[in-house]
């Protein structure tokens, strides 16, 4: 089942262009990715799913129903992670916990400190005392703290040292294997990569790709690096093969193909060091982004 | 109901503060009564000889003896209104606008709640503590003139009269308020615009008393509350009243629509 | 100068808002003037109510049905709304850096801070004599159809003069008081609040004879519009705190503001 469900939607800002023709799809219990360059229309889609904007034109449902009718009572499964964290004055943060767990029915005291616990969130200090990492782990409680079906994260990791990224990502993980539906927007290629099983590119408003993870893995092709003292660029200009530079006694290039191929051509010179890899997700996605 | 109480929990402060300071005013006010008996009792003697209509010019004539306690009283109490004008002004123009000025707009309407249910919590939140106030000032005025009436006698009916008036004007207040903080796309002085919006009305209230005929004084609810008036007639000036909830309806459900509908951006 | 000038134009949306709505109550004030307009049995009326009702609202020795009359009363609340604007003024022009966040930018910048201060303070100051100078022309040319004499004109001069002295006086109490508070947020409520205590303080004197003596501590009461354009004076006692107040404001500002630590 789709648990959201984007049909060209279209958010226009006076003359200005929020998002142009955006559909996609998010099934139940994946985790899916939304990437795009700033300004791309991220923030907007996101804003139009949790009703905090009104679209232009077209639909968005969340669990089947339209997010602006009926708005609140979908938002009562849905878990949201801003990307900046704003408090209200002199609050501490446990208050701002208790205050966010009476919106949602049920006893939530026992979530609020397990989670502070796994996130290291000190829940008596004055949320304007924070550091911007720590405002951010705030973030992540309260939006977890309810046990979303739908958790909707908004670059949910920028500010965060890497070891309490990776507890986060972990938590998430957890998260989406008992059942609940990730929607992830981020700039930060590594972090997709990680955790993602689809996912959509966007760029100006509209969206230009959407392809599952292991498919965009495989369609692309290997980074290929020799070493080498008489390495000459036309031994390597076989078909699949682009982008070729040589510099010194390094050689490089991109391959796609018959893996056989290109290793006999390889085997077949004296060189010194060779480097297969995958290219990283952010060289895929430039590729895009151009 | 928890938005209810933490809003209120927010104004309780002010109201507190507020309400301390206009009760210590109506008291400094009222200890001068006995002091200014003497002098209206002379203006009483001079103003009785002059027909009404040279009265009415000047605007005088709408208002009663000044040596009397409640015409002592109603004439001190367009200064108390100009202290309510301010504080009502000022939740009215900020209670809506403080979530999208602090940037905590992004959390409280993500929570499954409707606007609805938020514009009326914190709607509510507000006149809860305007009320306080308001209770305030019905004890200070009455217990001033309870110890400085001087042994003169004083109507409570008519005193009663002027002190329920306090809630439709602060009411006035609250709701332009709010339609102002819907209007404007984005504010960043709150007191700016509720000095001018209670002093404005002040200033043309005055002003428009002493010229007599049908001028800009009528949205001022300043006049449509004009203790002199109620004190002198013993009721409301109906129409004005009327007028003046109309407004209040009007602004209120203006407001509602408009932040039901209102789109809240990013940072 | 750079930093005056981008002063200036930030303000100039709020300036032109201001000029906007003052400029129409005054219109429409004077307009309604036309009622009034020698109309000689006000004369009577006011002179025969006793002091003590008309010193409340400084409108003893008034004299409704001439012009220059009834312009004191206009420029009673010219005082007024232009204090509120100054004092608005002074208290948000250095607290607005921290508040929107741009202090990070301005202050790291190869500028002296009380150079920045000093640019801001006479922006500031221009802005109010803008407001000033629209305000007293709006007066001045609806005041034209009741064909003014030279003791109008006068009133005007003086009265004009009057109102920036006070608009300095709240500007400088509201820029000082920015400067000295840490919570930047609250800086516009605390100034707000001096200025409503100046205006009760002037009431209340208009209540009893015993509170003369607080006369000294409001602004109001240093060039009441009724005074000037009567008797012509400005008493030199009120002069000097004037610029006492407004000097030890500014340059406590000029000193302390570059001293203080900027929450950001």
């Amino acid at each position: 089942m789709n648990i959201i469900e984007i049909k060209n939607l279209k958010k226009y800002y006076g003359k200005a262009r929020g998002i142009e023709d955006v559909s996609f799809e998010v099934k139940e219990g994946e985790i899916f990715g939304f990437i795009g360059p700033n300004g791309a229309g991220k923030s907007t889609t996101i804003r139009l799913l949790l009703g905090l904007i009104f679209p232009t034109s077209g639909s968005a449902t969340i669990f089947g129903k339209d997010c602006i009718k009926y708005g609140p009572e979908i938002r009562k499964d849905i878990g949201y992670l801003p990307s900046e964290i704003f408090y209200y004055d002199k609050m501490k943060v446990k208050s701002l916990l208790k205050y966010s767990a009476s919106f949602y029915s049920g006893d939530h005291s026992e979530r609020i400190s397990e989670l502070s616990k796994i996130m290291e969130l000190d829940l008596d200090r004055r949320i304007q005392d924070l550091s911007y990492g720590n405002k951010k782990k705030v973030g992540i409680v309260q939006g977890l703290l309810h046990k979303p079906k739908l958790i909707i994260l908004d670059e949910p990791t920028s500010g965060l040292d890497p070891l309490m990224q990776q507890k986060f990502f972990d938590y998430i993980a957890e998260e989406n294997k008992r059942g609940a539906t990730v929607l992830f927007s981020s700039h930060i290629l590594s972090e997709v990569q990680q955790l993602c099983d689809r996912v959509a590119i966007i760029k100006e408003g509209k969206i230009i790709k959407l392809e599952s993870m292991k498919t965009i893995r495989e369609e692309t092709y290997k980074k290929i690096t020799i070493r080498g003292e008489k390495l000459k660029k036309s031994v390597f200009n076989i078909s699949g093969t682009s982008e070729i530079e040589i510099h010194k006694d390094e050689l490089k290039f991109f391959y796609r193909g018959n893996i056989n191929k290109i290793t006999k051509i390889i085997g077949s010179q004296e060189i010194s060091d060779v480097l297969i890899e995958e290219p990283t997700l952010e060289e895929i996605f430039l590729h895009y982004y151009k | 109901m928890n938005i209810y109480i933490f809003e209120l929990k927010t104004y309780l402060k002010s109201a507190l503060l507020w309400s301390a300071a206009i009760s210590a005013f109506i008291f400094m006010v009222m200890s001068f009564y006995p002091g200014m008996m003497s002098d209206a009792e002379l203006m009483d003697q001079v103003l009785a000889s002059f027909p009404e209509e040279f009265l009415k010019a000047f605007g005088m004539a709408g208002a009663i003896s000044i040596s009397s306690v409640v015409g002592f009283f109603a004439f001190a109490f367009v200064f108390v209104q100009l202290l309510l004008a301010m504080q009502s002004a000022n939740y009215g123009i900020g209670v809506l606008s403080v979530e999208e000025r602090e940037l905590t707009a992004d959390f409280l309407m993500t929570r499954p709640i409707s606007r609805t249910r938020i514009i009326l919590s914190k709607f509510l939140a507000v006149m809860t503590a305007l009320t306080i106030t308001n209770l305030f000032v019905w004890l200070s005025s009455i217990g001033g003139i309870l110890i400085f009436n001087n042994g003169n006698e004083y109507s409570f009916k008519t005193i009663s009269l002027i002190l329920s008036a306090n809630i439709l004007f602060q009411l006035y207040f609250v709701s332009i308020g709010m339609i102002i903080s819907v209007l404007v796309k984005k504010i960043r002085s709150v007191l700016s615009f509720s000095m001018a919006l209670s002093f404005g009305m002040y200033a043309i209230f005055t002003i428009g008393e002493v010229l007599d005929t049908v001028n800009l004084g009528v949205i001022s609810p300043f006049y449509h509350y004009d203790p002199s008036y109620i004190s002198l007639h013993g009721k409301y000036n109906l129409m004005m009243t009327l007028l003046s909830c109309v407004i209040i309806a009007v602004c209120f459900g203006l407001s509602y629509i408009l932040y039901r509908n209102r789109n809240i951006h990013t940072v | 100068m750079n930093i005056y000038f981008r002063e200036l134009k930030s303000n100039l949306k709020s300036l032109f808002i201001w000029s906007a709505c003052l400029s129409a109550l005054f219109t429409i004030w004077i307009m309604e003037f036309s009622a009034f307009h020698g109309n000689p049995e006000l004369t009577r009326i006011l002179d025969s109510v006793p002091q003590a009702m008309l010193k409340v609202f400084s409108m003893h020795t008034l004299n409704l049905s001439t012009l220059s009359g009834f312009i004191v009363l206009v420029m009673q609340y010219v005082i007024i709304l232009l204090g509120i604007h100054a004092v608005l003024l002074g208290s948000s022009i250095l607290a607005k850096e921290e508040r929107g966040r741009t202090a990070e930018f301005l202050y790291s910048l190869p500028v002296k801070r009380n150079k920045v201060v000093f640019h801001k303070m006479l922006a500031g100051i221009t802005i109010c004599v803008l407001l000033l100078a629209v305000s007293i022309s709006v007066v001045v040319i609806n005041s034209m159809q009741y064909e003014p004499n030279a003791f109008f004109f006068e009133a005007i001069k003086d009265t004009a003069a009057a109102v920036f002295i006070v608009q300095m006086i709240f500007f400088s109490i509201g820029i000082f008081i920015s400067s000295i508070m840490k919570r930047y947020k609250k800086s516009g409520s605390y100034a707000v609040g001096v200025f409503i205590g100046a205006y009760i303080i002037s009431v209340l004197i208009g209540f009893s004879e015993k509170l003369e003596f607080l006369k000294y501590a409001t602004p109001f009461k240093y060039f009441e519009p009724v005074l000037i354009i009567n008797e012509g004076r400005f008493e030199s006692i009120y002069v000097i705190i004037s610029v006492c107040i407004i000097a030890f404001c500014f340059i406590g500002t000029y000193i302390l503001y570059p001293r203080r630590d900027l929450n950001i």
